[in-house]
């Protein structure tokens, strides 16, 4: 193989694609697309809506009015004003039969958020309704259903004379602190933390293969529909040209995960190495690597075998729904990382990348596993490469013609020398 | 310098090449005619290695043709294609260092051939953004800019003005006056008379008529003749003619099929005064028709 050549197909890749406006809008949308999805969720957890919610509380009996205002007015965020306003709608100058209906129009005035209607069904039951203009804001109702219960549990332990913060204290659920004990020492096992690792990690390798091994696949369909794939290989061996294009793409997205990486220093800086599982870093490094660079091999030869561009694509579109379903299945890897779903995930091509990924990061697999699933996806990359450098030789020059099962049979099993066979 | 030896290519179901056998010498132009679907670039891809033949060899100067010597050989194929969103020098460039070369010693061969094309404005631009006289002429400095001792063009005419064609004449002529051997396929019967030096016609895989321009028109028969009579007014019939058209005094015939211009003229002249009488000389198109479908059409 002419290394010089090799090199030069993996500059031209390199730099075709970094050239581009699709990978540098990647550079700037994937970071954008992570920080979104991870401060979101935050911002929403910690928007507290409306400052202050005004409820009007209508207890038709009497009896829990002072114990939900309580447990409302104890609702005060660290900094601020306390979060509801509770009116008792029971003491406005209405006709108590009409109270009901004035309190629905001061509503729909505007004058109220909600109105909370409590009425009693028998002796030891009561009932509740939450009444708003519009649909009731899902934190609002949350808190009202807890300070309603809080307070019909307190109203009810008062008939029997059980003090209610002794139940509260009865009822309070400890967490179990989890520690991992290693030879080093113990450590509190933080599952937050390795959760997001685990899917950061995982998503890296989409995105890796999605915005590198996705445009080679194209790429290669274009080569084949316009022909540039025969001035190439007038020029260069099939081999010396997809080893070029495979490397030059490999090239591209450890360039890609640099920057990245680059960019969550810079902005995260110190915080990130005390949340990344440092440990965990090494093998799941090695697993990213491997599982990238078997999707890319296998989206070569998926790109060589597709008659045109559009199929090309079409192709590697489907391959890439492989990559989605082990985030289906993260959490129950996490949660049973030795058990016998995972170790096979481990050894299967398609899965071993990611699942070996996970387990790194919330167990710590054998050396022997480690060891066997590396050379069974190293293996599986080779044998990969080496057929689709096969395939290459006989599909790329067959544009315009559907790439049979003979076709593909004949190129895998055909000598060295007659590696250029056309097919008809 | 090119040899090809016994070239047999066979498909499932067709042989596209017979024993096919060429030889192109340094410094000539050798031109490949044939009917589509001859095997014109079927011969072509085996010489460049991008498909392999049933029998036979290629030979470049003495040894039998290795991938390393295609890195003297320059090939414009016929179906042309160029990375559309890529800078028109850099893709030539990179066509450039496959072929072998440095990156300093391709930007300098690339941008000494874009000067010699007047490309000089277009080589920043994107190849899209090209006309399709443009992209061709990229395709061809792509194909050159590494100096090669041997070059293949596949129908290099196709897609060209007139004025453009003259200027892939000239250029192909200055390569043969370096002394580079030219391998030509084409369909283009006038250029190609015109350029090559020597012409194989191809049929069926198989060469049916090889020679110089000049030689392969003697080779084909010539049936049609120009007549003269001594009385201008006068219309005979002539039953050896197949069709007759009159200019002024002048009567141009086609004979029919077997029948000898000097047989005729000795019929004539039997019964006329013929005061002129010439066979016109066949044009190469009339040579190629008569040898791959018997001349019974033009």
């Amino acid at each position: 193989m002419n290394k010089r050549k090799t090199l030069a197909v993996a500059k031209w890749e390199f730099l075709r694609q970094a050239k581009s406006k699709q990978f540098i809008l990647t550079m700037l949308v994937v970071p954008a697309v992570v920080v979104a999805s991870v401060v979101l969720p935050t911002m929403f957890v910690t928007d507290g809506g409306k400052e202050t919610t005004t409820l009007a509380l209508l207890d038709e009996t009497g009896l829990l009015f002072d114990a939900m205002a309580r447990e409302l007015g104890e609702d005060t965020p660290a900094k601020g004003a306390p979060r509801f306003k509770i009116l008792d709608a029971a003491r406005l100058p209405a006709d108590r039969s009409a109270l009901l209906d004035s309190a629905d129009r001061a509503l729909l005035a505007g004058r109220y958020d909600a109105v909370v209607r409590i009425s009693r069904a028998d002796d030891s039951s009561f009932a509740c309704e939450f009444r708003s203009a519009g649909a009731p804001a899902a934190r609002t109702l949350s808190r009202v259903e807890t300070a309603f219960n809080a307070a019909r549990v307190e109203f009810l332990l008062s008939r029997y004379d059980v003090d209610p913060s002794l139940v509260n204290d009865l009822a309070k659920r400890d967490r179990v602190q989890t520690v991992t004990v290693e030879s080093e020492g113990a450590e509190e096992f933080d599952f937050k933390t390795k959760f997001f690792a685990a899917m950061a990690a995982h998503l890296a390798m989409f995105f890796l293969v999605v915005f590198t091994a996705l445009p080679l696949a194209r790429g290669l369909g274009e080569e084949k529909s316009n022909r540039i794939i025969e001035i190439l290989f007038s020029s260069c061996a099939p081999e010396e040209l997809l080893f070029g294009k495979f490397i030059g793409m490999a090239g591209l997205a450890f360039a890609q995960f640099g920057l990245w990486t680059a960019l969550a220093i810079a902005f995260l800086g110190p915080q990130l190495a005390v949340a990344l599982p440092l440990e965990s870093l090494p093998v799941a490094g090695a697993f990213l690597v491997g599982g990238y660079l078997f999707y890319s091999a296998v989206f070569v030869g998926v790109g060589a075998l597709a008659e045109d561009q559009q199929s090309s694509q079409q192709y590697a579109g489907y391959l890439t729904l492989a990559l989605v379903f082990p985030v289906v299945l993260l959490v129950p890897i996490m949660q049973n990382p030795e058990g016998a779903v995972s170790t096979i995930l481990s050894i299967v091509p398609f899965t071993a990348g990611s699942t070996m990924m996970i387990r790194s990061f919330v167990a710590d697999p054998s050396i022997g596993w480690i060891l066997a699933s590396g050379a069974m996806l190293a293996a599986f990359t080779v044998g990969a490469l080496w057929a689709s450098s096969r395939i290459f030789a006989v599909a790329m020059m067959s544009a315009g013609s559907k790439i049979t099962i003979t076709t593909i049979k004949r190129a895998l099993t055909a000598s060295r020398s007659s590696e250029s066979v056309r097919p008809e | 310098m090119l040899t090809i030896a016994n070239l047999t290519k066979d498909y499932p179901t067709v042989r596209a090449l017979d024993r096919l056998s060429l030889e192109v010498p340094a410094g000539e132009v050798f031109g490949l005619l044939g009917p589509n679907g001859a095997g014109k670039t079927t011969a072509l891809r085996i010489v460049m290695r991008i498909i392999a033949p049933t029998s036979g060899e290629v030979r470049f100067n003495g040894p039998p043709i290795s991938r390393g010597d295609l890195d003297r050989v320059g090939y414009l194929p016929e179906e042309r294609g160029l990375y559309r969103n890529s800078v028109s020098r850099d893709a030539a460039i990179y066509f450039a260092e496959l072929k072998g070369l440095s990156s300093a010693q391709a930007a300098k061969n690339v941008d000494r051939d874009f000067e010699r094309f007047g490309m000089g404005e277009i080589a920043e631009k994107k190849i899209g953004e090209l006309s399709k006289g443009n992209q061709q002429k990229v395709q061809i400095v792509a194909a050159l800019a590494h100096d090669p001792d041997l070059v293949i063009l596949d129908e290099p005419f196709s897609g060209f003005d007139p004025v453009n064609q003259e200027t892939i004449l000239e250029l192909t002529r200055e390569l043969a006056a370096k002394g580079r051997a030219i391998l030509v396929s084409t369909h283009q019967m006038e250029l190609a008379e015109e350029l090559c030096d020597r012409i194989a016609l191809l049929n069926r895989g198989d060469v049916a008529l090889r020679g110089t321009p000049s030689e392969l028109r003697r080779q084909g028969k010539a049936t049609r003749v120009r007549l003269r009579l001594a009385d201008p007014a006068e219309r005979p019939d002539f039953p050896d003619a197949a069709e007759v058209e009159t200019l002024d005094d002048e009567f141009r015939i086609t004979l029919k099929p077997g029948v000898e211009p000097s047989a005729f003229i000795r019929a004539v002249s039997a019964t006329r005064d013929v005061i002129e009488f010439a066979e016109s000389a066949p044009t190469l198109r009339r040579v190629f028709l008569d040898a791959v479908k018997g001349g019974d059409d033009e």
